[in-house]
């Protein structure tokens, strides 16, 4: 990683969740422009919905989300990596790599493991159909809440996945064999995580039925970096981006990408991680002593 | 200020568009806005005016249209 970077105006190079599309940003497109934060919804073969033939390997998807993400990258200009959820921990491997210049991580309703309370009680079986191999013939259906806290968005969530089978909350099923590689790519960046050395934003709402917020903020407070902030939602589930406080995410994204832009920071330089629950607007929890990422 | 131009400003702050660009009459679908967007207006436009646009009423194509519901949804709550 290069040791002082001079940023200007990165780029947001955003994933999307497990074999999805770039349409779970959708409604935070129009906010970040409103912003003026440019950003990218990247579309990955083998990873995004209807971009060529479904590849269930989490190591081509890495390598294929590393080279979209060169093909953004112009003469050498630091960008942001970002996702939702299982394209939170895409975005992660591919800054772990550290094959191009990363600015910063952005982590939303990331998955670092299943055990929320939307998970249905069969998903301890899952082991069994990977042990047995026969992930190979099973899929997950997706199934309300849909990640969506706002019953309208919900409803029009199902309408979308019952007319199209893909919907701003992502397909109606996912391999079981896909669940399992998410998983591999899941262990694999729990455990190289503290090796980032860039800023790192984490948004995670306290009702996610995915992953608990309580598993996030365990491995948040474990990580060493000292450029990280949590920030803990206080009205949507898990697809945040599309669900209450779908314009909160937007304003965390922009200002995100100012602070490094602004800052003209330099690689490791110290802040302090700044807790923050967001019930009706940002409010800190913990009093900030050296504030580069103060939020609130 | 009148429905209409309530519903102007709201497409001003959501979308960037000029409210001098949007004509009454003119389909929604003219300003670029694609069926996700036409969802986030209408998830604003119910937030901002604290009603629910039933599923029913999808056959509102412009601004006009739009307004006239929204004054027929919030009349009985003005009596």
């Amino acid at each position: 990683m290069h040791e002082s970077l001079e940023i200007a105006n990165p780029s947001l190079l955003l994933f999307h969740g497990l074999l999805s599309s770039p349409q779970e940003f959708g409604l935070v497109t129009n906010p970040l422009k409103m912003h003026g934060t440019a950003h990218h919804a990247l579309s990955t073969p083998g990873y995004t919905a209807g971009n060529g033939e479904t590849i269930l390997d989490w190591r081509a998807w890495q390598k294929n989300a590393s080279a979209v993400v060169g093909e953004q990258v112009a003469n050498n200009q630091p960008v942001i990596l970002g996702g939702l959820c299982i394209g939170g921990i895409l975005a992660a491997t591919v800054a772990l790599e550290k094959r191009h210049p990363i600015a910063g991580l952005v982590l939303i309703s990331p998955t670092f493991t299943y055990d929320g309370w939307g998970m249905s009680l069969i998903r301890h079986w899952r082991h069994i159909g990977y042990w047995t191999g026969l992930d190979h013939f099973f899929s997950v259906a997706e199934r309300e809440p849909y990640g969506v806290k706002n019953p309208k968005i919900r409803k029009w969530v199902r309408q979308e996945l019952e007319q199209r089978a893909l919907s701003a909350a992502g397909p109606t099923k996912v391999p079981l064999r896909a669940l399992r590689e998410a998983e591999r790519m899941m262990a694999n960046v729990r455990q190289r995580l503290g090796e980032l050395d860039c800023p790192l934003l984490v948004i995670h709402s306290r009702e996610d039925e995915i992953t608990r917020i309580e598993s996030v903020k365990q491995l948040f407070d474990d990580l060493p970096l000292r450029n990280k902030e949590l920030v803990i939602l206080e009205n949507s589930y898990h697809m945040v981006t599309i669900d209450n406080d779908r314009r909160q995410v937007a304003d965390l994204l922009s200002r995100f990408v100012k602070q490094i832009g602004d800052q003209n920071l330099t690689v490791g330089s110290s802040a302090v991680i700044t807790e923050c629950h967001t019930p009706a607007e940002t409010q800190a929890t913990e009093t900030a002593i050296n504030p580069i990422f103060n939020p609130c | 200020m009148n429905t209409l131009d309530e519903i102007k400003n709201l497409i001003h702050t959501t979308f960037g568009i000029d409210t001098e660009t949007l004509k009454p009459d003119q389909p929604l679908s003219a300003y670029g806005l694609d069926s996700l967007a036409l969802v986030e207006l209408l998830f604003t436009i119910e937030e901002h005016f604290n009603l629910d646009i039933p599923d029913s009423r999808g056959d509102i194509t412009n601004l006009t249209g739009l307004a006239k519901l929204i004054d027929e949804l919030r009349s009985p709550q003005v009596v």
